[in-house]
């Protein structure tokens, strides 16, 4: 059995979880929370985090940084579940993975057939910086309802070729622009945490 | 401007007539031993075939049902038929056709396209081809169309060598089944070097109650050649259900390319599972272009490997679920395992009236398919609140130096477009089938002219009396 946090109607709330755990979140009308995930260490074990968008017009936003080294697993998913109505959910998870890292998530976007004006969103961008890195990612959506914005994302790849070109260009040697660019590819949903001690605690954690 | 009849139900399904039963061999319902025995017999086949269906046999009664996708309870095994046999031989003319058989492909429109614009027919009706002929001027440059049984026979060698290689009979209950019970189906070798310009196409019918069909498909296009082969399939309404579980096997040499085309127009009571794969060598490019607008349940999910280096797969796939209870479960797999290969899945489904479309895919890259590039694209439509989408993307990679994305979208049609449409004296129903056409537009323009009119037309009578 999970673990249940209730966010209170009308309330505002931020988690920051530095290790996965499988918890349950119930949202409340006009609820919001801010979610944000800095995952540095990954245990072999899988995690379920269920989100449960209750009350109408209830809010979450789920950012997640993800920096796999040597060994290290992170296995979990997540399902949100769009209960009351005009209700908001955006999930975006970026994951770098070195050495034989890997990152296996399935994340399940759930309107069921009242949940009228949905806007759902969910996007898994991964990095792989080793031979021996892997990611395996299953964006899924289940939608029973018509009036709804629901769309999602992933990718896999590598630094950008002709980024490290050119910052190599520019007198950096090729660690030095893996690093600038693995900076670049988390600070673009950094910026989107306003609360600043967040941010700065992030930064720290990636050590970015 | 289509005709105004509020049509809530769609029993516009031209096609769900029925002419009388007048076969020459009806196996007894439901499945055993013996009955695969008979079928093998029926057709004076090699030991070594009878033997693989008998060993398949096996495999099937001992694999469990998926527990995933579409609701497959309830389909009663034992009340199928198995096997019929419609005539007594193949005809290579459509006046030797038996006539309650030929009225069946004139309704359809078959022996007229076959005039017009293709290359080789094969008919297929309940469990045999009926009616197969391939161009002189193909024949002689090497070129190999038959139906499966006479290839079986004619060709020994490369079936046998080929055969089940691609899709093994413990791949998956369904694909069990048929290695078991197949019957029908095409066998095409293209030779080095050969193009064909025109397509080949194949047509299946089911007629009788309670069906099952199983046909068996094995293409093979050597080094540098081409060929584009057509699909179509249709059968009654019947308040029974009917069973459809088909095996294609596709080996695309290096070099080589392949177009399959479907036109899957099962009529509401056919249960469609289906096991279809290709795998593309060096440079060869292998394109599925898949549209499913029949059936009660359909679950087929197209499968690329691309085996060899710079090797290109596409999917193009349309889902159309426009009943209650009518459930596409479609989607494509691709598997890049050498370096430098490409692929591309665009899938495009639509729901209304209380229909669901799922789209199920994989994208697979294995250590060492260093570079491979690909894009899966799925965008649903959900026209009315009954209605219902999913999206199942799976993307797993194993190797670092690739640019993989997946995008995905479901959405209603958009307010703004209706109301642009509106303003320019379109009624609400003529503006969203002009929407959802233009939806659809990309891949439909894929289709040869003649699927295209009927597709656009089967879009614009779901849509009617089912806006507002």
């Amino acid at each position: 059995m999970n673990k249940v946090i209730t966010i209170p109607k009308n309330s505002r709330k931020t988690l920051v979880w530095k290790k996965l755990q499988s918890q349950d979140l119930i949202l409340e009308e006009n609820s919001r929370l801010l979610l944000v995930l800095i995952l540095t260490k990954g245990d072999k074990l899988s995690h379920n985090i269920k989100i449960d968008l209750k009350g109408d017009k209830s809010s979450i936003d789920v950012i997640g940084f993800i920096k796999g080294k040597r060994g290290d697993q992170f296995n979990f998913t997540t399902e949100t579940l769009y209960n009351g109505k005009s209700s908001h959910g955006h999930i975006i998870i970026k994951g770098i993975q070195y050495d034989h890292s890997s990152t296996n998530y399935q994340g399940l976007i759930k309107v069921n057939a009242l949940s009228k004006f949905a806007d759902a969103y969910m996007a898994h961008h991964t990095i792989l910086l080793s031979d021996d890195a892997s990611a395996s990612t299953l964006p899924s959506m289940e939608i029973l309802n018509d009036e709804v914005k629901a769309g999602h994302a992933a990718s896999v790849g590598q630094v950008d070729d002709e980024s490290m070109y050119y910052l190599q260009s520019r007198g950096l040697n090729q660690e030095e622009a893996k690093e600038l660019l693995v900076k670049g590819f988390f600070g673009e949903v950094l910026d989107k945490i306003s609360d600043k001690p967040i941010q700065k605690e992030v930064r720290e954690e990636l050590n970015i | 401007m289509p005709t105004r009849n509020k049509v809530k139900n769609i029993a516009h399904y031209q096609l769900g007539f029925k002419v009388p039963e007048k076969y020459v061999y009806k196996a007894k319902r439901g499945l055993n031993e013996s009955i695969v025995e008979q079928i093998s017999r029926q057709k004076n086949e090699p030991a070594w075939m009878r033997e693989f269906r008998l060993k398949a046999f096996e495999i099937y009664k001992n694999k469990p049902l998926p527990t995933w996708g579409g609701d497959l309870s309830r389909i009663n095994f034992d009340d199928i038929y198995y096997y019929i046999k419609p005539s007594q031989k193949k005809e290579r003319t459509w006046k030797d056709v038996p006539d309650e058989i030929k009225e069946t492909f004139d309704r359809i429109g078959v022996p007229e396209a076959e005039k017009k614009y293709l290359a080789g027919v094969g008919a297929q009706y309940e469990s045999e081809m009926i009616y197969h002929n391939l161009k002189e001027s193909l024949k002689k440059e090497g070129v190999i169309f038959l139906d499966m049984d006479t290839a079986l026979k004619e060709c020994p060698e490369i079936v046998r060598k080929n055969f089940g290689t691609i899709i093994p009979p413990h791949d998956n209950k369904f694909a069990a089944l048929n290695s078991a019970v197949w019957s029908g189906g095409s066998f095409i070798y293209i030779p080095k070097g050969v193009h064909v310009e025109l397509p080949l196409q194949a047509y299946f019918r089911i007629n009788a109650e309670r069906m099952g069909q199983f046909e068996r498909t094995l293409i093979i296009a050597d080094e540098d050649s081409s060929l584009h082969y057509i699909e179509g399939c249709t059968a009654p309404n019947y308040s029974t259900d009917s069973l459809h579980a088909a095996v294609v096997e596709i080996i695309v040499k290096k070099g080589a390319r392949v177009q399959y085309t479907t036109v899957q127009n099962w009529s509401r009571n056919v249960y469609n599972l289906v096991t279809k794969r290709a795998i593309a060598e060096e440079d060869a490019s292998m394109f599925w272009l898949d549209c499913n607008v029949g059936s009660k349940l359909t679950m087929k999910y197209p499968a690329i490997y691309l085996v060899g280096p710079r090797a290109k797969g596409e999917i193009l796939s349309i889902a159309l679920a426009g009943n209650k209870g009518q459930y596409q479960d479609t989607g494509g797999k691709i598997i890049h395992v050498a370096p430098d290969t490409t692929s591309t899945i665009h899938s495009k489904s639509i729901s209304i009236n209380g229909g669901r479309t799922s789209y199920r895919g994989l994208l697979k890259v294995r250590p060492g398919a260093k570079r491979a590039k690909s894009r899966v694209v799925c965008d649903a439509l959900m026209l009315d609140p009954k209605s219902r989408s999913d999206t199942y993307p799976l993307t797993e990679v194993d190797e670092k130096d690739v640019a993989i994305s997946h995008e995905a979208t479901v959405t209603k049609i958009s307010e703004e477009q209706l109301l642009y449409l509106k303003s320019r004296g379109l009624n609400e129903q003529d503006a969203s089938s002009m929407i959802v056409n233009g939806f659809l537009a990309p891949i439909v323009k894929e289709f040869p002219m003649e699927y295209v009119v009927e597709l656009n037309r089967l879009v614009e009578l779901e849509m009617e009396g089912s806006i507002g």
